[in-house]
């Protein structure tokens, strides 16, 4: 079974009907380009667990209690699972908080912050580096002998529960505040206001944050300010994911001594100090955006439907593909969403690599006897074909107008 | 309770003392030498034989091998260092040097670094009293090195067996340690106090 299969529609129902009703109540929660970033973000962070990350977070995790397990816990015990879910969510909040601390770790965080708008789609825009050495922080749990299936079901129904708090419909919860994560005291965590600054690192259960001192409790008298300190300013969704890690480096060779090159990676984002939080100035504050002309976002997100399709049917199939088929499927993948990234920046150069991206694609879609193991019907290829085709020569089109040209 | 455990107890005992008295001026040596000592407390029910805490004990030996050690070298090398003056940046150090040390030594079977680990650090302790010219560090370092060279080449002083030798060779090492600190420690009070 492969619960991203059901999962994946349910985020993507539910983002439409948030963004419904957000309109509705007149609401600017969401902006195209952004929440198609976050949905890319998300595509990348599905096609990169096929492969070694999330294996390698796997086998470590299996291995680990093969050899150094105090016990084996019983699976068919209620105790185990709630233990185990309330011990996972423990260690998630350490991850988490490290994940905020310690500069390689944010490093493959970070694009998770990027937003700087807070709605559903935020809660997909995970990273794709985030397995590298999030491992270690469960290592206790195969020691303690929480066996792999409950280990990997508590951490899918943890990392699910957080899907839901990544809004700003849904106001305080009365009790729940208290012992739970809830999409009030987790807007906190996301907002660059100083009081938001390094709080609120809970999964499911906020109790951790109130018993090691990191809880901040969401304002009413200022307006969160979502997104991180040194804004990311870029729809590319590779770039997002690498940001971080380019800065690390570029810091790193220019730090003196191979003590301080180490030490750029393990230190805090801020860097060693004790002073408090800057002050953020929100009255400055302005959201990234490209002015992306309406029709090229219209194309964007019809683009991204075909490209969701796949990319199910990429995760339902990836374990029956060999791994040179899974590369290219990948491959395909990646050269969708740094398209789509290129073509929201606006500009021609994109809606270049965009054309040649739908043309290479329709035609090995219509002329390969079969994608990946599905043997499309005759109409199905036709219809794939026809749209692809049409949308290079509507590209084809949109590059001889300027941007200016289309209407807003 | 039989030598390995009582050998053990000792060496858990003097490790969490140490630290406890440590863990204010000296952070990154506390860190260090709180994962041995948790090491050892494991391996005193280990030896006890309860079988549940012997994966525990080899886990938290490993940790202590590759993170432990070396973190209480580096801070002992490098005194001005984040990861020698803070507890959170000690802490860091352990749980991501532990974790990789547990991958490599104890998942993808490079053995080797497990020995290799510890002897740097030894060898970098060692160079590190010599330079600080104080008797008692020089002492100490000795005593570590002597230790695990005994491991390795199977010397053994009666009426210990191998493993109440390592047990207990460190613990002196442990106590040699904390008295160069206290006499570090005195000497900058007086330093201090006559600058004053």
């Amino acid at each position: 079974m492969k619960p991203m299969l059901f999962a994946m529609p349910f985020f993507l129902l539910t983002i439409l009907l948030e963004a419904w009703i957000a309109r509705r109540k007149g609401k600017k929660i969401y902006d195209i380009p952004d929440a198609i970033t976050s949905l890319q973000l998300g595509i990348l962070n599905q096609v990169s667990g096929l492969f070694l990350l999330k294996l390698l977070w796997v086998g470590i995790y299996v291995a680990a209690y093969e050899k150094f397990r105090a016990t084996a816990l019983p699976i068919d015990s209620a105790w185990v699972w709630i233990g185990a879910l309330i011990a996972y969510d423990f260690c998630a909040y350490w991850a988490h908080r490290m994940d905020l601390e310690v500069n390689i770790l944010w490093a493959t965080h970070v694009v998770h912050h990027t937003s700087e708008y807070y709605n559903l789609s935020t809660a997909l825009r995970q990273s794709s580096t985030g397995a590298f050495l999030h491992w270690i922080f469960y290592l206790p749990l195969a020691v303690a002998g929480v066996p792999p299936v409950v280990f990997f079901t508590v951490s899918l129904v943890d990392l699910l529960y957080q899907y839901w708090v990544h809004t700003e419909l849904i106001g305080r919860l009365g009790w729940m505040e208290r012992v739970f994560v809830t999409p009030s005291n987790h807007r906190v965590h996301h907002g660059q206001n100083a009081y938001c600054i390094d709080k609120n690192y809970g999964g499911v259960l906020i109790v951790w944050d109130r018993l090691f001192g990191t809880f901040a409790e969401e304002r009413r008298d200022g307006k969160i300010i979502y997104g991180i300190r040194k804004p990311l300013r870029s729809y590319n969704p590779l770039w997002g994911n690498l940001h971080t890690f380019a800065d690390l480096w570029a810091e790193s060779m220019a730090a003196r001594g191979w003590r301080a090159k180490i030490g750029v990676w393990m230190a805090p984002p801020g860097g060693w100090t004790d002073k408090p939080v800057a002050e953020f100035d929100s009255a400055a504050f302005t959201r990234y955006t490209e002015h992306t002309p309406t029709a090229l976002r219209r194309y964007v997100a019809s683009q991204y439907a075909i490209l969701f399709a796949a990319v199910m049917h990429l995760v339902a199939v990836a374990a029956t593909l060999t791994l040179l088929d899974k590369s290219l499927y990948a491959l395909a993948v990646l050269a969708t969403v740094q398209s789509l990234g290129a073509l929201l920046a606006g500009g021609v150069f994109g809606r270049r690599v965009e054309q040649v991206r739908v043309i290479v694609l329709g035609i090995a879609f219509a002329l390969a006897p079969d994608w990946f193991g599905y043997a499309a019907p005759i109409v199905v290829k036709g219809s794939v074909l026809v749209i692809l085709l049409g949308s290079a020569a509507w590209l084809q089109a949109a590059c001889r107008r300027k941007v200016s040209d289309f209407p807003a | 309770m039989n030598g390995d455990a009582l050998s053990d107890l000792l060496l858990a005992a003097i490790a969490l003392i140490v630290a406890w008295r440590l863990v204010n001026t000296h952070p990154g040596v506390a860190v260090g030498i709180m994962l041995v000592g948790f090491a050892a407390l494991l391996g005193v029910m280990d030896y006890l034989g309860i079988v549940q805490t012997r994966g525990p004990h080899h886990f938290a030996s490993m940790v202590a091998a590759c993170a432990g050690l070396p973190l209480i070298a580096i801070s002992i090398g490098w005194p001005h260092d984040a990861i020698a003056r803070r507890i959170g940046a000690a802490a860091r150090f352990a749980v991501l040097a532990g974790g990789i040390g547990v991958l490599l030594v104890g998942v993808l079977g490079v053995s080797p670094l497990g020995q290799v680990l510890p002897a740097l650090s030894a060898l970098m302790l060692v160079f590190s009293a010599v330079r600080s010219r104080r008797t008692a560090a020089i002492c100490a370092s000795a005593v570590l090195v002597c230790t695990f060279v005994a491991s390795a080449v199977g010397w053994i002083v009666s009426p210990f067996n191998a493993v109440q030798q390592l047990h207990v060779l460190m613990a002196v090492w442990l106590v040699l340690m904390a008295i160069d600190h206290a006499s570090l420690a005195c000497q900058l009070t007086v330093f201090h106090g006559d600058s004053t």
